[in-house]
């Protein structure tokens, strides 16, 4: 715990990045890189149902609602659960609406493989 | 980090004699076994411990995120004991499980405990089935097509007990729930221990390149199938932990198993990746390609979910992390 922001250190989770795999890039640098990516990716899935994430400087995810209510989240596999409650919406990748809107953005078309 | 191989299997299926031979066995002599309960087969074992099926629900309620803390609080006295010397430096550790046991809380207190997760990593899961009642087993209790399903190898036991015909039809059977796992047979005096019990476990499904696709029906009713998913480009790590986490969210009641061997975007070797329900293990990376095929094999076992709709969601969401998609 940061005894000036209050922070929590750094868990891992499986989906930060790869340690130890030989990975091009390691470290500070690289973690913060893949909790941009992360963010960015939530953020096109969430955004349709008025919701946004941000990266609380790598502890945490903050997800938001249009009218300002926020929530700290501790890891990507928690912000899902988060988001059906705040947004009131389903997270389910095999949504068809959500697959259906990933491949029009994607220029695929829907149903093609 | 100390592997924790698993012994599971319904009840009578064979998993204590297949441990008391393993631990007869040279090679195993630096193993630590955990037992769930002291059977009719004696273990005559220098480090052998008893757990109590103490068990604490989390507030989620989910059937895999419990916390098998008897488990927890067995492992690391027996760490604590390794530590001062007072056991013998054990490399390798067996737990057996009861033959109704869930194997997903066990992979959860391993990965959530503070202490645990820094010295032990789950090893192989190894599901004895029993040849003369494993098909009824199979057809009467989902926990038994569970077992099978979760299983890193399998072992077919008491084959000869039966005719040749009914192994048969059981080794297709077991294979359709679990196209992965390597299959044995005992009694087989050759059969080489050290292949059941490694540390890294992944095979290829053996039914070749079948791209997306169901491997196997239930036709009891309960639709369990395997699904083979290749990817031929290299993946995003990013856009994949994306795809999993939610899939896990919405469905981990319904993903038995998670077994996967990755080709990720920046990363020269093979990445693995184990999961089962809600849980997925650290990744871990192997030194080398297992064969010649360096594409992104992932095999999910699952219960009433689509095939093509998995596939097709997979698909999707890797693209959000090409780095030649459009922008947004």
């Amino acid at each position: 715990m940061c005894a000036l922001c209050g922070g929590r250190e750094q868990e891992r989770h499986w989906t930060d990045r790869l340690d130890g795999t030989g990975a091009e890039a390691d470290g500070p640098a690289a973690w913060r890189q893949s909790r941009r990516a992360q963010v960015a990716l939530a953020n096109r899935i969430l955004s349709p149902h008025g919701l946004e994430v941000r990266d609380w400087d790598t502890h945490a995810f903050v997800l938001s609602t249009r009218t300002g209510q926020s929530e700290l989240v501790p890891r990507l596999a928690a912000v899902w659960s988060t988001a059906e409650r705040l947004g009131r919406c389903r997270c389910d990748p095999l949504d068809p609406g959500l697959l259906a809107r990933l491949e029009r953005e994607a220029g695929v078309d829907e149903g093609a493989p | 980090m100390i592997p924790v191989h698993l012994i599971t299997g319904f009840l009578g299926s064979g998993k204590t004699t297949l441990l008391q031979r393993a631990l007869a066995s040279p090679a195993f002599a630096n193993t630590a076994v955990v037992v769930n309960e002291f059977g009719e087969v004696a273990l005559d074992h220098l480090l052998l411990q008893r757990v109590d099926a103490d068990t604490v629900v989390l507030p989620t309620g989910c059937v895999c995120c419990t916390l098998r803390s008897d488990l927890g609080a067995a492992l690391r006295e027996l760490f604590d004991k390794r530590e001062r010397g007072q056991v013998p430096p054990f490399d390798r550790l067996v737990l057996e499980t009861t033959g109704l046991a869930d194997p997903a809380p066990i992979l959860f207190t391993l990965t959530a405990d503070p202490v645990l997760r820094h010295h032990f990593r789950l090893g192989s899961v190894v599901t004895t089935i029993d040849a003369v009642n494993g098909a009824q087993h199979l057809v009467r209790h989902l926990e038994s097509v569970k077992q099978v399903a979760v299983a890193d190898r399998m072992v077919l036991t008491k084959t000869d007990l039966v005719d040749r015909a009914s192994v048969e039809g059981l080794r297709a059977t077991v294979s359709r729930y679990n196209p992965t796992a390597p299959l044995f047979e005992t009694p087989d005096a050759s059969l080489a221990l050290d292949r059941l019990f490694v540390a890294e476990t992944f095979e290829a499904p053996p039914r070749g390149d079948a791209g997306g696709g169901a491997d196997a029906s239930d036709r009891h009713g309960r639709d369990i199938t395997a699904v083979s998913l290749i990817v031929d480009a290299p993946l995003d790590w990013t856009a994949f932990g994306m795809w999993l986490t939610m899939l896990l969210h919405a469905h981990g009641d319904d993903v038995l198993r998670v077994k996967g061997i990755l080709q990720i975007r920046g990363v020269p070797t093979p990445v693995v990746i184990h999961g089962i329900h809600h849980l997925v293990h650290p990744p871990t990376s192997l030194p080398r390609w297992p064969t010649a095929d360096h594409r992104s094999r992932l095999v999910l076992i699952v219960r009433s979910l689509p095939a093509p709709i998995i596939e097709r969601s997979l698909r999707a969401f890797l693209r959000l992390g090409s780095p030649e998609r459009p922008a947004a």
